[in-house]
């Protein structure tokens, strides 16, 4: 398993490839290894709209990081 | 006249005949138009709710009817366990899924289709029969001889037929869909060509353009049940895709990830071969479930790690994961080692067959293990290193949480538990066959619900959830 934190200025769901993982942004994400697409739930008022990953080499206290923007 | 009525009799006979070699095993249907809300699915969290506090999963092996009667005892059990704090309710009421292979998935579909009904019947109408003998004899009936000479009907359909006759009621996955899809039944299959594993869920035949919801139950129980040379494999056509459908996300990304995480590529790949080659795949031929995986333990771990799987969109709600594994593995005496000469064919052939599904099966419940404890693990080494921060540098700095927080009981119920030497050992050389003798399956359902009962995983779970 890999690790994934979404950053985000708000409490949000995360949607990794168009699932909604029910996880929520600001918290450790454990999840499988490789491509992924990730964006969040609705309103769609941030930035990017969504984040293509890979996700390796990873550890629950070295996540990978990705950032989103409120717009 | 005479001549006529002879004639006429000559002419029906040779139609009757040529009507029943013209036998088909039953297609499925095509789906036209994709809905993912539609079909017998894992329900969606929305309708799930706070009942996913408390996650109850159950596996159960193949073996025959000594795998369909110890998962049974497991059921009945469950059955027979109030819910602590709440009497009204049992502990299998809380079971959400149930993912089965070959003898399991009699048990499993029968509970999914009829529920406690399975407690007044299940064992005369299943348990106690002689099945094996039953299509033996079915063999030696003119009319089977006749329709079994169809290239598109073979013994496996014979058997199918039988059990949805006898045992399954003709009730089809638009009866499981009927239920509430709760507990959720997933019978697992092995696909011929790619040797991954083929799950009677809607999400699977919308891979090959499929309606699961008028397939006979019975028919993929056969399927799961289908052990190489005994019975043939059960046929499936790859329609076109239905209307609206597309790969799914994780599928598509899962197929650039070779080098990546392999198994993630492998499990893409033999779902989305269906999708994306069809003129390559018309048909696809499924056989026993436990070729792939004969605990069922696989499926449950693909709903737990990958994106689109029900489990994995859970984890951040679930508190407490519930993993009971029913596993009829049996220990055959080993004389081999006692003579100089080679083993005999039968030998060498039954030990390739399962040599490979035995170790395959051990690798597969260590892998199951290590990967609930590494999310257990992640959780409270950030939790431990917060605190240890807290406690040394006053700095007021928060490490980002786990957004997940359960604890897990996985329950692996066997017969190498079974503390009687005598009944262990009887329990472990009782053969892979539909047809027990009837003291044999009592005490393999005792043993099933003696197990649970007396397991300090089972007794710790019904203690914290008493002090909820």
């Amino acid at each position: 398993m890999e690790y994934l934190l979404v950053k985000f200025s708000e409490q949000r769901s995360v949607v990794i490839d168009n699932y909604d993982s029910e996880y929520k942004t600001n918290q450790i994400i454990e999840m499988d290894g490789g491509h992924h697409n990730i964006s969040l739930t609705d309103p769609q008022d941030y930035t990017p709209k969504e984040h293509i990953i890979i996700l390796q080499n990873t550890g629950w206290l070295n996540p990978m990081e990705v950032y989103f923007e409120k717009e | 006249m005479k001549k006529n009525r002879i004639i006429s009799t000559i002419i029906l006979a040779i139609a009757v005949i040529v009507s029943i070699s013209c036998a088909h095993y039953p297609k499925n249907e095509s789906l036209p138009r994709y809905d993912a809300a539609k079909g017998y699915r894992y329900p969606s969290p929305e309708e799930t709710g706070s009942r996913d506090h408390l996650f109850v999963a159950l596996a159960f092996s193949g073996g025959g009817t000594r795998a369909a009667a110890f998962s049974y005892g497991v059921l009945k059990e469950l059955y027979l366990t109030p819910l602590p704090g709440d009497t009204d309710r049992t502990m299998l009421e809380e079971v959400d899924v149930i993912s089965s292979v070959s003898g399991g998935s009699f048990t499993a579909a029968y509970y999914g289709l009829f529920k406690e009904r399975v407690f007044e019947d299940f064992e005369s109408r299943f348990l106690y029969r002689d099945i094996q003998g039953e299509l033996g004899k079915l063999l030696f009936s003119p009319e089977n001889w006749i329709k079994l000479s169809s290239p598109y009907f073979n013994r496996v359909d014979m058997a199918a037929e039988h059990y949805n006759e006898t045992l399954f009621d003709k009730q089809t996955f638009q009866h499981l869909e009927n239920q509430g899809c709760r507990p959720y039944i997933a019978i697992n299959a092995t696909n011929m060509t790619t040797g991954a594993q083929f799950t009677f869920t809607q999400n699977q035949f919308d891979l090959i353009g499929s309606d699961l919801s008028r397939f006979p139950v019975a028919r993929a129980v056969a399927a799961s049940s289908a052990f190489p040379f005994l019975l043939s494999p059960v046929s499936l056509v790859n329609h076109p895709d239905p209307a609206g459908y597309e790969l799914p996300i994780d599928i598509k990304n899962g197929l650039k990830d070779f080098g990546i995480n392999d198994r993630r590529y492998f499990w893409a790949k033999n779902r989305a071969e269906y999708q994306i080659n069809k003129s390559e795949h018309p048909y696809l031929h499924l056989m026993d479930g436990g070729l792939s995986d004969n605990l069922g333990i696989r499926y449950i771990l693909d709903q737990y790690s990958r994106a689109s799987g029900y489990i994995f969109q859970r984890k951040s709600k679930i508190r407490k994961l519930v993993i009971i594994l029913v596993n009829a593995k049996t220990e055959k005496s080993q004389n081999l080692d006692r003579s100089e000469t080679s083993p005999r064919i039968g030998d060498v052939a039954h030990k390739t067959a399962t040599v490979s599904m035995d170790n395959y099966s051990f690798e597969t419940v260590q892998v199951a293990r290590d990967q609930l404890k590494a999310s257990i693990t992640a959780r409270k080494n950030i939790d431990a290193c917060q605190e240890l921060i807290d406690t040394h540098c006053n700095n007021g700095y928060e490490i980002p949480p786990m957004g997940h927080s359960f604890d897990v009981y996985f329950i692996d119920i066997n017969f190498l538990k079974v503390k009687d030497p005598l009944l262990r050992k009887r329990l472990l050389s009782l053969p892979t066959s539909f047809s027990l003798k009837r003291d044999e399956v009592n005490d393999l359902i005792e043993t099933g619900m003696k197990l649970l009962r007396e397991s300090q995983k089972f007794k710790e779970l019904l203690k914290d959830l008493m002090a909820r």
